[in-house]
């Protein structure tokens, strides 16, 4: 990465990064099964989309996880060098925290209702 | 040569107390002299903007204040008929837009365009045209806007104008077509803005000033540009196609048709949410630039507030559901939206209790001055106003309060404290800045009490009455509702805030005497670089810092400055200069020239409001005159840019010798246009979004693979797009290499290439029989394909602008902006078509 925006930016905001992309995934998969309720398939009694928003939620935290440890070493010294590191560490264990609160209601409350 | 490259990495010399040549002052002073009377309206500069940007904000605050006295005087008492119901409609709408749109957000970015420069230690901001540009088309236009209540003609929609009530059949005069119109072009006027504070931000920073040592204020504005490159686009785009639909019956929003009213609020929320926020912060940014002044000591918790605000700002676009919780989207998709907005608690929380803390460890808090006062009236009233956030975040307790006033109590809490409050702590804080007087103590704490007292009275009174069912938005109501006495409660309260923006006025008419060269100077004793002394040139020399406060960190910085001892000591041959350094590390780069003072911004401004103002009224002719001449003015003005110097380095002080020149990636003007092409692609996403939500909502209206067009025609299309990036690419090349027939030629090549393109994906479409008006379907595939065109047109204009330069003399292998500018936008514009392609011929088989 030469640029240098993209150097030091890019990891720092993986996390909230991640964040965004499962936002824009688990919204955008629900309102596609509510809208199109003939295309909804199951497995083992519950619906293939609730089985995906959960997956989407592990895998989001995978991802913050893995970015975390790989592109944090990477963030280049801006002055005090732990700070971008820590700055990057908080967004991600924000954007960690509410992807899990965001996966929660699939186990709570009704798809479509 | 890059920058990099050129720029002399050997360690600055010491500061030394050497004296600088004869003339070198009166040299720098005479460059940044603004010009005198009424020549001033040329003036580009941040200081005058800035003041002028302020200036009209408030004057917007106070004509919206006028318009909320006149609301709840009507309603002080029940069955009240002094203020029609349709006047009332004009009055809310009118109250509720120019407070967003023409005072809250111009009035952060005036603040930003003022203060930034200065707190950063440049000169002023890299493209001061564009602040003023951006100034004067918001002042121009938001004048026109706001007298269209004189004559009857003022939006009554509400400010956030749902369809159908401002579609074409229940709202057919042209009243919504000015909010429309008039709110598009403001906010283009706002992203201007933003792409000139980003790289304001990124690149004019004092050297040394690393990451870790950005105020909170330029982090705050930092994370702003970004909300509005990303979430101001979607209104724009659902100004454009309710627009669209009024004037050519494009059926977004018409339900008949395929379309979907929904749509409006998913676009208009996905930008009104972030708004909240686009708001919030800088004020927040300001609290955090006040806090630690007024208590004497840094800022605690500064990490921890960086990443508050960058994850406010991330999760902050999460949140528009939360103004759809009654509209019948799915439960579990609110529930994400609700999570949002839980999450977004935490962040806002993180800045609530580092303030509290920096104010608990305070060395000097007492006695309370101004400032301090209206930041402990925001912490009071934001608070409360977050609390009842959380409140309304829950959707069952939502569900019951939707439309009431508990949510005009709510957003008022969240609004004036968090916005007002500081705004006012920070006019009194950065007064001395500017004026030879500070404002009076005496008055501000009149002026805070009475806006303290005045606001809670007015508005705490109003979650009762939201509770007890009163629904906003009704000019009168039945005195049997038993609404009377809380009414009467709120409006006396609404008079008493009036008495304290009085009293800001009148203490304002008596000591605010705007000068740049002889302030009030650093009467709090702060520690940032805005508080150096100052002229119209910004600081003597450019300081090279070292802390986060360097005038606490670094004793004897100011006679250093002062002494001309750092960077940019003088005015480079005469002309106004700044400094640009690296966006991480703060190293000096490049000595950038600034333009001085010039007609072309205003003139461009003017053309710019003349051209949507007249184009609501559909006066067509003098509209395109309008727009020509606004174009024309633009095109003068990036004539003159990027000449090249006689003299390629610039002795920049401290021993170093600079380049005056950059291109490429490295170039404060690439890195404007990498931000514009972000807000082309959130316009992009915006209508990728209608596409596929018109899809989920209307499946009846989307065509069976055999009825879209051939795969003859996107892929003819795709083929030429593709052509003309590798035409645009071969030219620049050979540019490289002096060689100018290769652009002079191949940029009329591309740009037919490019045309051809779109001209083809459009006949494809007609040729199937499809019409805009059809349905919602046809509708969102034209509307794909006219944007793709618009961007063409632009570019078709860069192009030729750019062989026009060539032919000139004023590009070669060394000054190439324009060519690099050109270059992305171009490719960009290609990777847009080949998606928006792939959208309507590829995914669209799948999904039929």
């Amino acid at each position: 990465m030469h640029n240098p925006l993209l150097r030091a930016f890019a990891p720092l905001l993986a996390g909230p990064l991640v964040w965004a992309g499962h936002f824009l995934f688990v919204y955008a998969l629900n309102g596609v099964r509510c809208a199109r309720p003939g295309m909804e398939e199951y497995w083992l009694g519950i619906a293939v989309a609730s089985w995906a928003i959960g997956l989407a939620g592990v895998l989001a935290l995978a991802a913050i996880g893995w970015f975390h440890r790989h592109l944090r070493a990477r963030l280049p010294a801006s002055g005090d060098a732990r700070f971008l590191r820590s700055v990057a560490g908080g967004l991600s264990l924000l954007s960690a925290v509410a992807v899990i609160w965001q996966t929660l209601p699939v186990l709570l409350v009704p798809a479509c209702g | 040569m890059t920058a990099r490259a050129a720029t002399d990495d050997r360690p600055a010399k010491p500061a030394g107390p050497a004296p600088r040549p004869d003339g070198e002052l009166a040299l720098l002073r005479q460059a940044w002299r603004p010009p005198r009377g009424w020549r001033g309206l040329a003036e580009v500069n941040n200081n005058y903007v800035g003041l002028l940007y302020i200036g009209t904000a408030m004057l917007f605050f106070v004509l919206a204040g006028v318009l909320a006295l006149l609301m709840r005087t009507q309603l002080a008492v029940p069955d009240n008929d002094l203020i029609g119901h349709d006047l009332y409609n004009q009055l809310f709408t009118m109250h509720g837009t120019v407070m967003m749109f023409l005072f809250a957000v111009p009035a952060v970015e005036a603040v930003a365009v003022l203060i930034l420069p200065n707190m950063l230690g440049a000169r002023d901001l890299p493209f001061p045209r564009l602040s003023a540009y951006a100034y004067w088309a918001y002042a121009v236009g938001g004048i026109v806007f706001f007298c269209s209540i004189f004559a009857g003609l003022a939006p009554q929609g509400g400010w956030f104008m749902y369809p159908p009530l401002t579609s074409t059949a229940y709202s057919p005069a042209i009243n919504a077509d000015l909010w429309l119109l008039g709110i598009g072009f403001i906010e283009i006027s706002a992203i201007a803005g933003a792409v000139e504070l980003a790289v304001g931000i990124l690149r004019t920073r004092a050297p040394g000033m690393t990451l870790d040592r950005i105020p909170v204020f330029a982090w705050v504005m930092l994370v702003f540009c970004g909300m509005v490159v990303i979430a101001f686009p979607a209104v724009i785009v659902g100004t454009a196609l309710l627009e669209l639909e009024r004037a050519f019956g494009l059926p977004f929003f018409i339900a008949d048709k395929g379309g979907d009213p929904l749509l409006w609020q998913h676009l208009f929320w996905f930008f009104g949410h972030p708004e909240v926020y686009i708001i919030f912060l800088p004020a927040a940014g300001m609290v955090s630039m006040i806090v630690p002044a007024m208590a004497g000591r840094p800022l605690i918790g500064y990490r921890l507030v960086v990443m508050a605000v960058v994850a406010t700002g991330f999760f902050s676009l999460g949140l528009w559901l939360h103004h759809m919780y009654t509209t019948g989207i799915p439960q579990l998709s609110l529930s994400f939206a609700s999570a949002s907005s839980m999450a977004v608690a935490v962040p806002t929380g993180v800045q609530v209790f580092a303030w509290i803390a920096t104010i608990a460890a305070a060395v000097r808090l007492r006695p309370l001055r101004v400032p301090t006062l209206f930041l402990l009236g925001f912490f009071f009233v934001f608070v409360l106003g977050g609390l009842t956030g959380v409140m309304v975040a829950v959707v069952p307790f939502d569900m019951q309060v939707h439309d009431t006033y508990f949510i005009v109590a709510h957003l008022h809490y969240v609004l004036f404290g968090g916005m007002v409050f500081p705004l006012f702590a920070a006019f009194y804080y950065w007064t001395p800045l500017f004026s030879r007087r500070a404002l009076s103590e005496r008055a501000g704490r009149w002026a805070f009490w009475l806006m303290f007292i005045g606001f809670n009275v007015a508005f705490f009174p109003m979650h009762i009455t939201g509770l007890v069912g009163m629904p906003r938005r009704v000019y009168t109501y039945a005195d049997s509702y038993g609404w009377g006495a809380l009414n009467m409660v709120s409006t006396l309260g609404a008079y008493v805030i009036a008495a304290g923006v009085l009293v800001f006025v009148v203490d304002l008419i008596r000591n605010f005497r705007p000068s740049a060269d002889g302030n009030a100077g650093n009467v709090w004793h702060a520690g940032t670089l805005e508080w150096l002394p100052s002229g119209a040139h910004g600081p003597r020399s450019i300081p090279e810092v070292t802390g986060r406060e360097p005038l606490w960190d670094q004793p004897g910085l100011v006679q250093e400055v002062e002494a001309g001892s750092h960077y940019l000591p003088g005015a480079h041959l005469g002309r106004r200069t700044t400094l640009i350094t690296s966006a991480i590390d703060a190293r000096p780069e490049y000595v950038l020239q600034l333009p001085g003072p010039g007609w072309t911004p205003l003139v461009a401004a003017l053309g710019t409001a003349g051209f949507f103002l007249l184009l609501t009224a559909k006066m067509m002719v003098p509209s395109a005159l309008c727009g020509a001449l606004a174009v024309a003015m633009i095109v003068r003005w990036l004539w003159d840019a990027d000449t090249g110097a006689r003299w390629p380095h610039a002795d920049a002080g401290r021993g170093r010798q600079l380049p005056l020149h950059c291109e490429g990636p490295a170039s404060h003007s690439w890195w404007a246009t990498a931000i514009l092409v972000i807000v082309c692609a959130s316009l992009f996403g915006a209508l990728v979004f209608t596409y596929l939500f018109l899809w989920t909502t209307s499946p009846e209206a989307w065509p069976a693979p055999s009825e879209l067009p051939g795969a003859a025609w996107p892929l003819a299309s795709a083929a030429l797009l593709l052509g003309s990036s590798a035409l645009v690419a071969w030219a620049g090349r050979r540019l490289a290499r002096e060689r100018h027939g290769a652009l002079r030629l191949g940029m009329p090549l591309a740009i037919a290439l490019a045309g051809v393109a779109v001209a083809l994906e459009v006949q494809g479409h007609w040729q199937t029989g499809l019409r805009p008006q059809d349905s919602a379907y046809a509708a969102a595939v034209y509307a794909l394909a006219g944007f793709q065109g618009t961007l063409v047109i632009v570019l078709c204009a860069i192009g030729l602008f750019t062989v026009a330069r060539s032919v000139a003399g004023r590009l070669g292998p060394a000054h190439r902006a324009s060519l690099h500018v050109m270059r992305l936008l171009w490719h960009y514009t290609v990777a847009q078509g080949l998606a928006g392609l792939a959208l309507v011929h590829v995914l669209a088989r799948q999904l039929g």
